[in-house]
Order: structure tokens, then C-alpha cells, then sequence
């Protein structure tokens, strides 16, 4: 189910940008709106939205996910994979929203059969997580690679996208 | 429950995190506590030595659901501090704005939070394929609700469109008058709701309770007025300490909240027993169908109250966008003089009455800052209820007991904890780079 007034391709950095390296999902977005995008690509700030995210991922066809995340890597890793790699994919259990928010909302959306076709998601270990605004060193040097990275899936995206 | 303890760790279906915990011993109540272990805020300290133009939209991200009501009370308290009087186009939006987040986070809350509990099923996810016409009807909710918001502010959470003294960029009327179909034609899934409410079993528990809110001579208030308690005393917000005192306990990181008595209780049911004289005519009608009567001291009913104020915001907001086409959208300058002072901001956010106060130097920025959530506020009133349930349901099963618990702090619709997020990984692919 796909509604036509949304764009296809849906950007969505997570995260709180007074809170040191959580803020990097909206630094990446900053980043990707100064290059220039295919038609049918919408940029969004999910801010620390929860559940109020399930409309804004409903009925597209992808969804590209960025956020800060805590895999026990040095700061500024960043890793690329699918939900189901992620083991994000926790079905029938309770919604609890705070931390792991996305994994509820499409596997709520799934269920409703409004979940886009096509889910990925870019994490970046923080280095600094506390109250101020600024990325540390290392998060801020990932920056541009990370783009690079998301940038290359729209690309690769944009042929079906365009047919949409 | 024969001796023992109950400990919900990390309760779940609230915004955040929160424990409960009850020891039992010789089949009587021992000990019970309402935890809060989330490390304290810290926008306080961070608003301190910013520009008066930054504070609003840094505190929008103190929470990821009410972030338009502290944008609000942010602008509000500035602007006292600053001695500005916005236009009563600026406050007409602004309410619409405000009505439009009261809507998002109700349905939220009523609808994914609170409604999976009166099913009796552990989340929503069981209910779309039990009750999917319900479950869509608060999706489509949710969606009009979202649409209003970005609509208005520039953006379904985190406004960026409302500044200090005005707006970055107006609707137009052909937006206005668009959005008023849609906000029409959501009134049948706002009765749909009305009527899923209709049918559940809420259960009967009573406490008498003081209930505060805004109390406006003019209109359910939401935006502005006194700060009123059930009690029968008002006080003007610029004296708000002399009304909520706080105070903390050691066994919680959240600060907690008393009046006149031990502990008070806000959000929509305080606000329904304050006002519900000025709901409007369909929220009226509503109230009646779910049966909820002013002074309502059950705090289960407190998600039936959402229920009537998500119609009632629907249907003031027709009022308003006529109010507001009917005098015309006039451009305006956001025109500030920039002075020292202190003021102080209330505004009711869905989940209760909100405070924020700052205090500017003479080049308008941020000295001293205080803000005062509504969840704080409940704590106490959370454990009051507590003390006076769980001797009534002590012979029930421990699994019964546990849950009647989670309903209760739940019903409340306590958002803990929404300043930071972190997602926690367990990684079994992937690629590094």
C-alpha cells in the first residue's frame, strides 16, 4: 500500500542533538540535504519520536534509517545492515518504546501492512553521549562517509524509486 | 497474593523507563514504591547563558512527544520575561498548534499505551488482527494529527514555524481551510474512538484526589489562564511556586510535586474536573456517552478523559481556523526589544500542566532557568493511589495484582524519560566499515 502524496524514498535520521553523538542522525541529515538528492527522497528529522514514527514510515516503499547506537565498538564505527541482521525484528513482544522504538514501530507497521518494502539502517557507536550540542571527534570525522554511504543506497535505489 | 514481592522492572507501554515494587509479609503490605531510576534532565543547566531566541527550540527536544507544548510554554515565559504581548492571531495558531499535539500524543497514548490493557492483550500488536477497524481508525487518527502539526509548525514534532513574538511562516488561508476538511472529517474516527471506549471495562477504584489545571473564564483552557485546583483555590501562573512545591525522595531520580495536600494529580482528567463545563458541545456529548461526570476521582478514567479531549480539540480547532479566516491571515514582523527580567510560562500539555521560567540578563540571555513536567508532578499522586489499591487487591493473584498496578501507572500516561534515546544492538550481520 503506497501513498502517492509521500515521497517513496523516506531519509530518517533518530536523535536527540542536545545530547552530544546522539545528535549524529540529524548531523547526517544536515550533511545530506548540501548534496543534491533524486526526486522522491524525503529527508526527516525523527527526533526521539517513538511511536509517533509510525505514520511517518507508513505506505513508503523505502525506508533509510540513521541513528547512534551502542554496539560496543570504538566511536565513530559506523555499521550499515538490514532490521532482520540487526535482530531488530522482535514480533508480539511488548511495546516499550524508549530504547528500541523503531524495532515496535515496523513490526507494528508490518502488521498493519503499511511498512515500507525496503528497511535499512547506518548506526554510529557515540563517543560522547551527554547534555550540549556538538559531536565528538571521532562521530564528526565519520560524517562524510557515512553520507557517502547513504548516498550510494539512494543511488542504487533511485531506478525503482523513479518508477514509483 | 500469599508473601512475597512484586518487582515490575522497566515497566513497559510508557514513555521511558519506571519500577514498581511491593513486598507483602503476613498477607499485609509491607513496603511498595514507585521508582524512577532514569538519570536526571539536565535542560536546565543547558538553557543557561543561550540566546532567549535559541531557548524554544532547544527545550522542544527536553521530549519527543510533547515537544510543541514546551516549544510553547518556552515562547510563553520568554515573552513575559521580555514584556511582549503576541497578537491574537499568533495565540489563535498557537492554540490550533497546541490542539494538533493534544491530538498526536491522546491518540498515542489511549490508543497503542492504554487501550492493549483493557483488551487484556500484553500490546497493540495482537489487536490488528482482532480488532484491525479499531486499530486503523487510530491510525488514521494519528495521521490527521501529524499532518496538523507539520502544517502549522513546519514539522509533525520539534516545531520550527513558532518564534518569540510571531511565526516564521504563516498558513495561508487555502491551507487553513484545507485543513479544516480534514480535521472535519476526522470527527467520525474521533466518535469511532469514542465508541471503542464505550465498550471496555475500566475498573471501579476511587481515591479523593486534588486535580489541578488552567482554569480560563472563556474556554477549556489548554493555552492560558490561573492555575486552578479542585480544592477550590486559584493562583496566578507568575506565583506558580506558591501552588506546586517540590521536593524528591531518595529511592527516585525524578523530582516530585505537592499542594495542598500530599500529592495532586494533572493531565486530562484534572483538566475535565476543573472545566468540563467549557468542553465543547460534541466533547460534551461524549463525556456522557463514556459516562464520566465531574469531580471524577478514578485515575483509570484518566485515558477516557483523553478520549473526550481528543473530540473536544477537534472540535474547538473548527472554531478556531474559523476564527482565524474569518479575520483574515495578516503578515506580521516576530518584533522583539530585547530586556532584562523573569517570566514565567504554563501551558497544558497533553499530559498535564507545564511549567517554564526563565530569567534574562539585559542582552537576553538565559541566567537562571526552572521547568516543572507534568509526569513529576503525578509521581506522588501515582504512589498515594498505590497505598490505597493494593490493600483492596492484596487476596488476588500476584499476576493480577502486577498488572492492575502496571494499568494504574500506565493510565496516568507518565512519560519518563524522552530527552535522549539510545538503541542497543545485539549484532548478528552487517557490514563494517
Amino acid at each position: 500500500m503506497t501513498d502517492r502524496r509521500r515521497a517513496p524514498v523516506l531519509v530518517l535520521g533518530l536523535g536527540n542533538p542536545y545530547w552530544g553523538d546522539d545528535g549524529v542522525g540529524q548531523a547526517a541529515l544536515e550533511a545530506l540535504s548540501r548534496r543534491s538528492l533524486p526526486p522522491g527522497v524525503e529527508i526527516r528529522d525523527g527526533g526521539t519520536g517513538g511511536l509517533l514514527l509510525l505514520d511517518v514510515i507508513a505506505d513508503r516503499e523505502h525506508l533509510l534509517v540513521i541513528d547512534a547506537a551502542d554496539f560496543g565498538e570504538a566511536p565513530g564505527t559506523v555499521r550499515d545492515f538490514s532490521p532482520e541482521e540487526a535482530g531488530l525484528c522482535r514480533a508480539d513482544r511488548p511495546l516499550s518504546f524508549h530504547q528500541a522504538g523503531l524495532a515496535e514501530v515496523l513490526d507494528l507497521a508490518r502488521k498493519l501492512g503499511m511498512a515500507p518494502r525496503n528497511v535499512h539502517l547506518w548506526v554510529v557507536q557515540p563517543g560522547r553521549l551527554g547534555p550540549g550540542r556538538g559531536l565528538s571527534d571521532p562521530v564528526q570525522a565519520a560524517l562524510p562517509g557515512l553520507v557517502d554511504s547513504v548516498c550510494r543506497a539512494l543511488g542504487a535505489l533511485l531506478p525503482e524509486a523513479a518508477r514509483v | 497474593m500469599k508473601d512475597g514481592t512484586i518487582h515490575v522492572h522497566y515497566l513497559t507501554r510508557v514513555e521511558g523507563h519506571g519500577n514498581i515494587h511491593v513486598e507483602v509479609e503476613g498477607g499485609a503490605l509491607k513496603a511498595f514504591r514507585w521508582e524512577i531510576p532514569e538519570a536526571p534532565r539536565f535542560f536546565e543547566a543547558m538553557v543557561r547563558g543561550q540566546s532567549y531566541a535559541d531557548v524554544a527550540h532547544i527545550v522542544s527536544r527536553i521530549c519527543g512527544i510533547c515537544s510543541i507544548g514546551h516549544t510553547l510554554c518556552a515562547l510563553q515565559a520568554v515573552e513575559n520575561a521580555l514584556g511582549v504581548r503576541p497578537s491574537e492571531q499568533t495565540v489563535l495558531l498557537r492554540k490550533l498548534l497546541l490542539h494538533g499535539e493534544t491530538v498526536q500524543s491522546h491518540v498515542l497514548h489511549a490508543g497503542y499505551l492504554a487501550a492493549p490493557d483493557f483488551f487484556g492483550v500484553p500490546s497493540v500488536v495482537p489487536l490488528v488482527a482482532s480488532h484491525r477497524e479499531a486499530v486503523l481508525t487510530i491510525v488514521r487518527l494519528h495521521r490527521l494529527a501529524n499532518e496538523w502539526c507539520d502544517q502549522i509548525g513546519g514539522r509533525t514534532t520539534h516545531p520550527i514555524t513558532p518564534v518569540v513574538n510571531g511565526w516564521t511562516r504563516l498558513p495561508t488561508p487555502e491551507e487553513l481551510a484545507n485543513l479544516r476538511a480534514r480535521i472535519e472529517a476526522g470527527m467520525a474516527d474521533a466518535w469511532a474512538l469514542v465508541e471503542i471506549f464505550r465498550t471496555l471495562d475500566i475498573p471501579d477504584f476511587q481515591r479523593p484526589t486534588e486535580y489541578i489545571a488552567l482554569k480560563h473564564p472563556e474556554e477549556y483552557a489548554f493555552y492560558e489562564g490561573v492555575i486552578a485546583s479542585t480544592d477550590g483555590d486559584t493562583t496566578a501562573v507568575p506565583d506558580y511556586r506558591q501552588k506546586v512545591h517540590e521536593f524528591v525522595v531518595p529511592y527516585s531520580t525524578s523530582k516530585r510535586a505537592r499542594a495542598n495536600r500530599n500529592s495532586f494529580a494533572v493531565g486530562a482528567l484534572a483538566r475535565f474536573n476543573n472545566n468540563a463545563e467549557q468542553l465543547s458541545p460534541q466533547a460534551k456529548k461524549a463525556a456522557e456517552a463514556l459516562g464520566l461526570r465531574p469531580i471524577c476521582t478514578n485515575p483509570f478514567l484518566n485515558t477516557v478523559a483523553q478520549v473526550v479531549e481528543v473530540v473536544h480539540a477537534l472540535e474547538d480547532s473548527l472554531r478556531l481556523i474559523d476564527l482565524l479566516l474569518a479575520r483574515g491571515i495578516e503578515p506580521e514582523v516576530p518584533w522583539v526589544q530585547v530586556r532584562a527580567g523573569r517570566g514565567v510560562g504554563a501551558v497544558e500539555v497533553p499530559r498535564g500542566i507545564l511549567f517554564h521560567e526563565y530569567t534574562l540578563d539585559e542582552t537576553g540571555h538565559v541566567v537562571d532557568a526552572n521547568m516543572i513536567i507534568p509526569t513529576g508532578q503525578n509521581h506522588q499522586n501515582i504512589e498515594d493511589d498505590m497505598a490505597v489499591l493494593i490493600p483492596q487487591i492484596l487476596d488476588r493473584p500476584e499476576e493480577e495484582i502486577r498488572l492492575r498496578l502496571e494499568m494504574l501507572v500506565r493510565a496516568y500516561d507518565p512519560c519518563i524519560s524522552c530527552s535522549t534515546h539510545l538503541l542497543h544492538l545485539e549484532l548478528r550481520g552487517g557490514k563494517s566499515r
